[in-house]
């Protein structure tokens, strides 16, 4: 059985890898469907003729398009994923250094989201069309229709400027703190690691207000989910056939109902981890946030091409290697994976 | 023993049922009809030229003559929200259209046919769900150029993803019934019969869908405005609305936000509950 | 042995919530049950014979509700029982198996696990006599391979294990009753005997008392000590079984005992009245082969694709039949499920393509012509075929009208408006469809009137073929008679030629001239009907016959079986 999940696992990193090629195709387009000549953007706006025939031929854009292709594959392997115009850096750098930041706020989200989502969405399944069932259902629908800025200003307004309970909401930190010694990049972790609480309490109440702002939108998905697979379970025949063997019903609920329901629930976990990381574009500049949305939204502001590019693959590459690792997750949960296929 | 009880009932009869069984539908359908009158008829009737600009009225609170106030320009907030819905909804219901109709169409045929069609076209749904999806409309517009159209047409490729799913998974699950065999046997061809005898079974959860992504259509749009992409100003429409509004914040005017903002939120809920209430009718046993 | 019945039931009434209001499923079900019995609950679809039984644990769907009446259980009152009582008797005096064993098991727990569950709820075991009492529950079951199947998961198992089981869940804490909600329905014949053979013998031995509830009259007369018939909710009839075959005496009884397929029943005795075939003469048959099929093969790759080799891997469907019909005839085809008779019907039907061998219609080679080109050919409405769904298959958006006018529209020379009228007209006249019927949709009709929309449109250009894919296993007993009789006639009537398919043998005999028993994809016997079923020759059909469990109406041994 081990061996039949060991293979499956390959089979689904194999699976993975004409995805990746996939998203560096249509990467590639993007990058090669650029209104007018590539060369005169990548060039920057003061280039003379020369210098943009130079980058032409540095970007191998007088060469085929599958050549150029091959080339760029090449480059995003070894890492190389161009240069920001606006900051004449290395775009890996520039993401490299703002991801911390956005995977704290969209980590910490998903964390909220979740702690919040489940319970409502099993009380809401276990008393269908109940008043529990109706109030959980006028939740998750507004918490999906608002829109992400919405919420974020709305929350600033009322915990900023009217109660006074949030700190300012610019960045990660006051400018009274200084930042803690980078370990892992995420500020209340580190702040934590080097046992200083003070800049930790700084840093969380920061992120809470952005990261309540992901985690409303994030709500309505894994509600929802949670509610209609539950409720499959709890109506399926298996369930009926515990009651009627006399199993009791809180056996039934949360070791035969929930147990089935939860890895439906994972694969939508996935799902919404791509949505906040969309999200997080917002957020941030709502809270004006130092991630890597901040730094997308002024490349394209800048017309940095190269930057956003950058951005859109990288994010891409993050997403689809994490819902590459909740399918290995989900393998290793499900006994049905492996065998009978 | 499910089907000893049910009674046949008409279409009209079933929407009216679930209108009085559920309040909130009643009033998410009054809503959908408030919208498309506001779409259809605001620049007859909004009070004041919404580009019109007055700097000495700035900023006002909402009062008698500017009902949600005024913006740093002096512009009449009221006018500027009613007259963005007509963009708003454009916006959405073209994108829709777009990915409804491609992505129809690609799913059936790769549910009917199988094969490399079904290979083919399910990974080219993968690949671009495999993009985090409003990361991915802000490349293709960065890419196609920051203008009106091809916020719809981002917007439309996003989603033509899911209208692939649905209908692949809606035709595949009709392809396997016998009255298609039945319809093949009668002479029917696979184009007609794909097209004549499916996909009208398949319809009901497709608008279902269609209902669900104007909503989000919506929110992508306006998302993508709120960052500077698509819509310029001065034009009025919702997230640059808020966008506008959202330096004014933290000093307290908070009317330049919450008016643009809550109507916006209003048409995708609308939107989401008229599709639930269609779910509803389309499959009373599952409400998801 | 105390006098007093383990079950008893009074006056039962349950209600249903509904949005047209209350409505009274099941009135005045008044029966009762003693230890070692096994008690049938024998209805058609919609007669109340599920609600009944499920009333008794009070497993009744939410807007469902006990209204009237008393159960009795061991001297214990069931009908107001509260929750927690209610949840010892489940289980431990009272447990149930249900229709799809497959699904009424935790998919992704392990048998063993499912076991230690119940063991554990209801303290029969303590972890040092739980692995013991679980091996001892399984061969009870007479599971012996212990070890693999207590780690098998649900889904590794066959339907027939599942059900063993099921069965051993309810006897892991001594049950005393066993309620069986139609536990063969969807299983073979086979593993049918070999799951009845074991709830019978548990009820003997192990004094348990059962209640069988079923659709197939023909099981319950072959296990069964006592029955109870429902029909629309009531009780039409009750008697033990020494009495019930000579003494029906509801009409609806004896409706359903004639319509029960047996043994020695002509098609003709199906029903009260004679039908109208009779006096119809038999076709004339040809003595030239209207269907030829020379060595038919269909084999499916099963792709196992792994990393960048990908072996393929045969399965085989069909292997090398060969076979005539000629015209005038009713040929059956007997097999069970996967044996390949569906893919060979829909081979013929030329739905599908076969990888090898060949088929003579009239002569003409029609595999040389593609499934995909042969929608157009001319000989598409000669060969023409009835589903086993009779919903399914029906376009649930079409109007009778629509649905009998489309094969006439698409591949007949039906024109002008009142050709097409007065034909369909016909047609529904023909199948026995009252003529105000055709601007119905098909949810609007019953299971019978759809069988017959579906025959009508399948005549409807004269075919000089027809295939019947298990035209009535979807249909209840006294419908799927009424349906028989109408194809006998239809076939003299208008000398159509049939290839009958079903799995039940005693169905396909009454119709066809010759059988054909398939098994595993290769057709082990064919013969004249009468020949086949009076002696056997394949183990197959042998098993097969003694597999199928009927009424010996003719019989008066019956009573002390």
């Amino acid at each position: 059985m081990l061996y039949d999940k060991g293979l499956l696992i390959l089979k689904r990193v194999m699976l993975a890898i004409p995805t990746f090629f996939g998203v560096m195709v249509i990467s590639f387009c993007l990058t090669r469907t650029l209104p007018g000549d590539p060369a005169v953007y990548f060039a920057g706006v003061l280039a003379d003729e020369a210098s943009i025939q130079q980058v032409r031929e540095q970007l191998g854009l007088d060469r085929s398009l599958p050549y150029q292709f091959l080339a760029y594959c090449q480059n995003i392997l070894q890492g190389d994923f161009g240069r920001s115009l606006s900051t004449g850096q290395d775009v890996l750098d520039e993401i490299r250094t703002r991801l911390p930041a956005s995977l704290e706020l969209t980590l910490l989200g998903l964390f909220f989201a979740l702690i919040t989502a489940i319970p409502l969405g099993i009380i809401a399944a276990l008393k269908p069309n109940s008043w529990v069932d109706h109030v959980c259902r006028i939740l998750v629908t507004c918490g999906a229709s608002t829109p992400i800025f919405f919420s974020g200003l709305f929350l600033m307004f009322v915990f900023y400027y009217l109660l006074g309970w949030a700190p300012s909401p610019i960045g990660r930190l006051d400018f009274i703190y200084l930042e803690p010694l980078h370990i892992t990049g995420f500020y209340t972790i580190d702040a934590l690691l080097v046992g200083d609480l003070e800049t930790f309490k700084a840093a969380f109440s920061q992120l809470i207000l952005p990261s309540t702002t992901l985690a409303l939108c994030a709500l309505a998905p894994i509600a929802r989910m949670t509610r209609s697979s539950m409720l499959t379970s709890l109506e399926s025949e298996y369930v009926k056939a515990a009651k009627a063997n006399g199993i009791p019903a809180k056996k039934r609920v949360y070791l035969y109902a929930l147990q089935n329901a939860s890895l439906p629930l994972l694969t939508v976990i996935g799902l919404v981890f791509g949505f906040l990381l969309g999200g997080n574009v917002l957020v941030e500049k709502v809270y004006s946030w130092p991630g890597v949305g901040s730094f997308a939204i002024e490349a394209l502001i800048a017309s940095d091409y190269a930057a956003v590019q950058g951005f859109v693959l990288i994010m891409a590459i993050l997403f689809v290697s994490l819902n590459l690792l909740i399918d290995i997750f989900y393998t290793l949960l499900d006994p049905r994976m492996g065998r009978n296929e | 023993m499910n089907n000893t009880f049910e009674t046949q009932e008409s279409f009209a009869q079933r929407l009216w049922f679930t209108a009085n069984q559920n309040i909130l539908s009643l009033v998410s359908l009054a809503l959908f009809g408030l919208y498309i009158l506001i779409g259809l008829t605001s620049p007859y009737w909004i009070p004041f030229d919404p580009l019109e600009t007055n700097t000495s009225i700035a900023l006002q609170g909402p009062n008698s003559q500017h009902w949600f106030g005024t913006d740093h320009l002096g512009r009449d907030v009221f006018s500027r929200v009613m007259i963005a819905t007509r963009l708003d909804l454009g916006i959405a219901v073209s994108a829709v259209a777009i990915s409804f109709i491609i992505g129809t169409a690609l799913g059936s045929i790769a549910a009917y046919y199988g094969g490399w069609y079904e290979r083919l076209i399910g990974r080219l749904a993968d690949i671009v769900l495999a993009f985090p999806l409003f990361v991915l409309a802000m490349g293709i517009v960065a890419v196609l150029g920051n203008s009106l159209i091809n916020v719809i047409y981002a917007t439309a490729i996003i989603n033509i993803p899911f209208y692939i799913r649905i209908a692949r998974a809606e035709v595949s699950l009709q392809r396997d019934r016998q009255y298609v065999q039945a319809a093949l046997l009668s002479g029917n061809s696979h184009l007609r019969t794909l097209f004549f005898h499916i996909l009208p079974n398949c319809l009901p959860n497709l608008v279902v869908q269609i209902s669900i992504n104007m909503g989000w259509a919506i929110l992508n749009a306006a998302g993508l405005s709120f960052i500077g992409l698509g819509v310029r100003p001065p034009a009025a429409e919702w997230g640059i609305l808020v966008a506008e509004g959202a330096d004014y914040i933290i000093s307290g005017q908070w009317w330049l936000v919450l008016f643009p903002g809550f109507f916006l939120m209003l048409a995708v809920f609308t939107f989401n509950l008229v599709g639930d209430t269609l779910r509803d009718l389309v499959d009373p046993q599952k409400r998801k | 042995m105390d006098k007093q019945p383990l079950l008893s039931i009074k006056n039962l009434a349950i209600d249903f919530e509904t949005r047209r209001g209350t409505v009274r499923a099941v009135r005045d079900v008044s029966f009762h049950l003693n230890r070692g019995e096994v008690l049938a609950l024998v209805g058609e679809s919609g007669s109340g014979k599920s609600v009944t039984a499920y009333s008794i644990l009070n497993l009744l769907d939410k807007n469902g509700r006990l209204a009237e009446g008393e159960i009795f259980y061991n001297g214990m009152s069931l009908h107001n029982a509260n929750k927690k009582q209610l949840e010892e008797v489940r289980g431990r005096e009272i447990a149930m198996i249900f229709q799809n064993p497959m699904s009424t098991l935790n998919p992704i727990r392990k048998v063993g696990q499912h076991l230690r569950d119940m063991l554990k709820t209801h303290g029969y075991a303590n972890w040092s006599n739980l692995e013991a009492e679980i091996e001892k529950l399984l061969h009870q079951v007479e599971i012996f391979d212990v070890d693999r199947v207590k780690n098998a998961y649900p889904f590794e198992l066959s339907g027939g294990m599942c059900q063993r089981v099921m069965i051993a869940l309810a006897l892991a804490c001594r049950s005393q009753l066993l309620i069986a909600d139609e536990p063969t329905t969807g299983l073979d014949v086979t593993t049918q005997k070999s799951i009845m053979d074991l709830v019978h013998n548990l009820a003997k031995e192990g004094d348990l008392a059962v209640i069988l509830i079923t659709h197939d009259l023909g099981l319950a007369a072959k296990y069964c000590d006592k029955f109870v018939v429902m029909e629309k909710g009531l009780v039409v009839e009750q008697n033990p079984r020494s009495h019930f075959f000579a003494d029906a005496a509801h009409p609806y009884t004896q409706k359903l005992l004639l319509a029960t397929p047996s043994k020695d029943a002509s098609l003709s005795e199906l029903t009260s009245h004679s039908p109208d075939y009779l006096h119809l003469p038999e076709p004339s048959k040809a003595t030239t082969p209207l269907l030829q099929v020379k060595g038919l093969r269909k084999t499916y790759g099963k792709q196992t694709n792994f990393l960048f080799s990908s072996a393929t891997e045969e399965f085989v469907a069909v292997e090398d039949s060969h076979f005539e019909i000629y015209s005038g005839e009713c040929v059956g085809l007997v097999g069970g499920s996967g044996s390949g008779k569906s893919t060979t019907s829909r081979m013929l039907s030329r739905l599908e393509d076969p990888t090898s061998g060949r088929i003579l219609f009239e002569g003409t080679d029609i595999t040389a012509i593609s499934s995909k080109d042969f929608i157009r050919h001319p000989l598409r409405k000669d060969i023409q075929m009835v589903f086993q769904d009779p919903t399914g298959s029906l376009n649930p958006r079409h109007s009778v009208f629509d649905l009998i006018s489309e094969p006439l529209l698409r591949l007949g020379a039906y024109r002008s408006k009142e050709d097409l009228n007065s034909k369909v007209e016909e047609l529904t006249r023909q199948v026995g469809l009252p003529s105000e019927f055709i601007y119905r949709l098909p949810h609007q009709l019953s299971g019978g009137q759809k069988a017959r929309v579906g025959i009508a449109r399948a005549i409807a250009l004269q075919p000089k073929l027809l295939i019947l894919d298990e035209p009535t296993s979807a249909l209840d007993v006294s419908v799927q008679a009424t349906v028989l009789q109408l194809l006998e006639t239809l076939r003299r009537e208008l000398g159509l030629s049939y290839l009958f398919i079903s799995h039940d043998l005693y169905v396909v005999k009454m119709l066809s001239h010759r059988l054909l028993v398939m098994q595993e994809g290769k057709i082990v016997e064919q013969g004249m009907t009468k020949e086949v079923m009076s002696n056997p020759q394949h183990p197959y059909t042998q098993g097969l016959m003694a597999a199928i469990p009927v009424i010996e109406k003719k019989s008066p041994a019956l009573a002390e079986l």
